[in-house]
């Protein structure tokens, strides 16, 4: 287990499915970070409103606001990493990658999910 | 199909053949029946002519002997002293005139001496010698004759009105003969259609020719011949038609050749018209035949048009199905990856053993159902493909490398230097599916055989296998979505295969190879036409 991470922003996971939630931020808390979690868009963008984040985990499709109206919505957003259960095509990706450090299709292993956070955390970045 | 002009051309048929063969056989018949008729007819007609020709003869020497007989009478009536009188000799003048007549008496010293003569043949006292001598010597009271000799260098024959005992003389006549007179000139009356010749002997004695209307002596081929008999007279006719002469006249002769060219003329035209029928029908079967075809390949067109609506609908349906499954299954199975991990995670590391075997089939069992959402969506959402030069060799060799034959199996590869358009990670995706298959068509070993090769604006990698190979209907099936062949297989993996491969414009085709085995064909254009893009999902 990795050592905890203090005094860093804490990681906001979004997604509607509750059990993933969940689980994601368990593993993410595991890894020592601090982690908020939010059900749709609106409750996400409320979060970011509120305080700064180290990366954002969200998830695409979901009720209401999804994931794509949500980095629409924010001319700044945190680091993300997207996570989907449907494939988005090269023009999709090419057109979110300025706003999007990890692109992961569900379902993924946690181990890819925590070392691309690391990798954001550590200023190297994710990967594609 | 119509307007190919593309007919078979034909012999001519068996019946028109036939037809013709049986009317000429019968036009033959004909003929020879005909001709046999008519020379028959021919035949009798010569002998009839021949029979008169002989009795006219034989009135003609029955003349001669009547006028020999009363030369007899009157020296025998008049004879005194073996001198004929005066009124006898005026008489027998009288009867001879135009002939040599003799009448001869025994002589004293032997032999015969002519007592009475007329004509230039014989002089009074001359003695007679030789053939007439013998005639002479055995005559009777009936009418002989000698055989034909020559009297100064001239022939002649003989008749002989006897006996010539003493005191009564024997009348001689002697007749010269011109045998071949009118052989030049032919005769004329009604004996014309004849040419013959007539004998002092029955049979064709060339040297006792009396008369003969040619030159061609014995007298051959078609005869008729007849003895003219006259008491101790036989001559013999012998004759045959002139040529060219038809006794049965002319129409009648020309019935054979009527009968066989008219029966030939009809077997033609009956052929030819039975030949045109035959063709005519035949043409029309043929026709019949086209059309049948053309309504059978436009049925068949029909229902492959039905059954690729039904196929595509049927897709469409599992697409629909197997989108909604497909993304369904991926939010739950990435809880289940996370729960795994934070299990494990406060299990700590290692697990417990017992605990581990169970945790690890699950996270196997998950994997499985990651994957075949993974398909699914593969399936589903075929992604564009991305256009490049792809060089067939380095990806054939990329592919092997990270697919590299499983133990037992052999493989062989066989590219050339192609390069095609493509989007080179399907491209390798296809390749390795397929190399993957045929790996595992061979579960006790085998052998593999990659090649490559293009030309003609295509390109082909061919990869088979010595397996045992599939039968028609499984063949058939194989490209379609959910049919699998394999106990863990999710029946997705060629049904991909020609996602892809149809997306780059290319077919991809499976058949059985001899003797045992399969192989699999993908067939690229090399150079790409420009494609639509579909819209994808997010």
């Amino acid at each position: 287990m990795s050592a905890p991470a203090t005094g860093r922003a804490p990681v906001l996971v979004v997604d509607d499915d509750e059990d993933i939630r969940t689980s994601v931020a368990d593993i993410l808390a595991g890894q020592g970070y601090e982690v908020r979690t939010a059900d749709d868009g609106d409750e996400a963008l409320r979060l970011i409103g509120q305080e700064p984040f180290a990366v954002l985990v969200l998830d695409v499709r979901m009720p209401r606001r999804d994931g794509l109206a949500v980095l629409d919505a924010l001319e700044h957003p945190p680091p993300v990493v997207l996570m989907s259960a449907h494939s988005l095509d090269r023009e999709a990706k090419g057109r979110l990658r300025p706003k999007v450090s990890t692109f992961l299709k569900k379902p993924f292993p946690p181990r890819l999910l925590i070392e691309q956070i690391a990798g954001i955390v550590s200023g190297a970045g994710g990967t594609q | 199909m119509r307007g190919s002009g593309k007919r078979k051309s034909f012999g001519i048929s068996l019946v028109a053949v036939g037809l013709f063969v049986v009317i000429a056989a019968a036009s033959i018949a004909g003929y020879v029946v005909t001709k046999r008729s008519v020379d028959d007819q021919n035949r009798s007609l010569l002998s009839e002519d021949v029979l008169q020709a002989g009795s006219v003869l034989q009135g003609l020497i029955g003349n001669l002997g009547g006028t020999l007989r009363s030369v007899s009478a009157l020296a025998t009536v008049n004879a005194s002293g073996g001198d004929i009188g005066p009124n006898s000799a005026q008489e027998i003048a009288k009867l001879t005139t135009g002939l040599s007549v003799a009448v001869v008496s025994p002589a004293s010293g032997g032999g015969y001496t002519v007592t009475y003569a007329n004509g230039p043949g014989f002089t009074t006292g001359q003695s007679i010698t030789g053939p007439v001598a013998a005639a002479v010597a055995s005559s009777t009271a009936q009418l002989s004759e000698t055989r034909i000799f020559t009297d100064a260098g001239r022939p002649v024959v003989a008749m002989v009105q006897g006996p010539a005992t003493a005191g009564l003389g024997a009348v001689v006549l002697e007749l010269p003969l011109v045998p071949y007179a009118s052989a030049k000139t032919g005769i004329k009356g009604p004996f014309s259609d004849l040419v013959g010749a007539v004998y002092a002997t029955p049979g064709q004695d060339k040297s006792q020719v009396i008369l003969a209307t040619t030159y061609q002596v014995p007298v051959t081929g078609d005869t008729a011949s007849t003895t003219v008999s006259y008491q101790n007279v036989h001559w013999w006719v012998v004759a045959r038609l002139r040529p060219g002469y038809n006794a049965v006249g002319n129409l009648a002769s020309t019935t054979p050749y009527l009968v066989l060219g008219l029966g030939l003329v009809v077997a033609l035209l009956v052929a030819v018209m039975a030949e045109i029928l035959i063709r005519r029908q035949r043409v029309t079967a043929e026709l019949v035949a086209e059309r049948t075809a053309e309504l059978e390949q436009s049925l068949e067109h029909l229902q492959e048009a039905q059954s690729a609506l039904v196929r595509g609908e049927r897709l469409s349906a599992i697409g629909e199905m197997a989108s909604v499954v497909g993304h369904e299954l991926r939010n739950p199975l990435t809880a289940v990856t996370n729960a795994h991990f934070l299990i494990r995670q406060a299990l700590g590391d290692p697990a417990p053993p017992a605990v581990d075997k169970h945790l690890a089939m699950a996270e196997r069992e998950t994997g499985k159902a990651a994957r075949l959402a993974e398909d699914l969506t593969a399936f589903v959402r075929p992604r564009d493909p991305t256009f490049a030069p792809v060089r067939l060799a380095d990806l054939v060799r990329e592919v092997i490398e990270a697919t590299p034959p499983p133990e037992g199996v052999a493989l062989r590869v066989d590219t050339d230097d192609g390069v095609v358009e493509a989007d080179r990670g399907q491209l390798a995706e296809v390749l390795a599916n397929l190399v993957t298959n045929a790996y595992q068509a061979m579960p006790e070993g085998g052998e593999v055989q990659v090649t490559s090769a293009a030309s003609n604006g295509t390109a082909s990698v061919v990869i088979a296998d010595t397996g045992e190979g599939v039968d028609s209907q499984t063949a058939r099936r194989m490209f379609e979505p959910f049919f699998t062949t394999k106990t863990n297989g999710t029946g997705l993996g060629l049904a991909i295969v020609r996602r892809l491969v149809e997306a780059h414009g290319g077919q991809v085709t499976l058949e059985n190879r001899s003797p045992k085995g399969t192989q699999v064909t993908v067939r690229l254009p090399v150079q790409q036409e420009p494609v639509g893009r579909e819209e994808a999902g997010g």
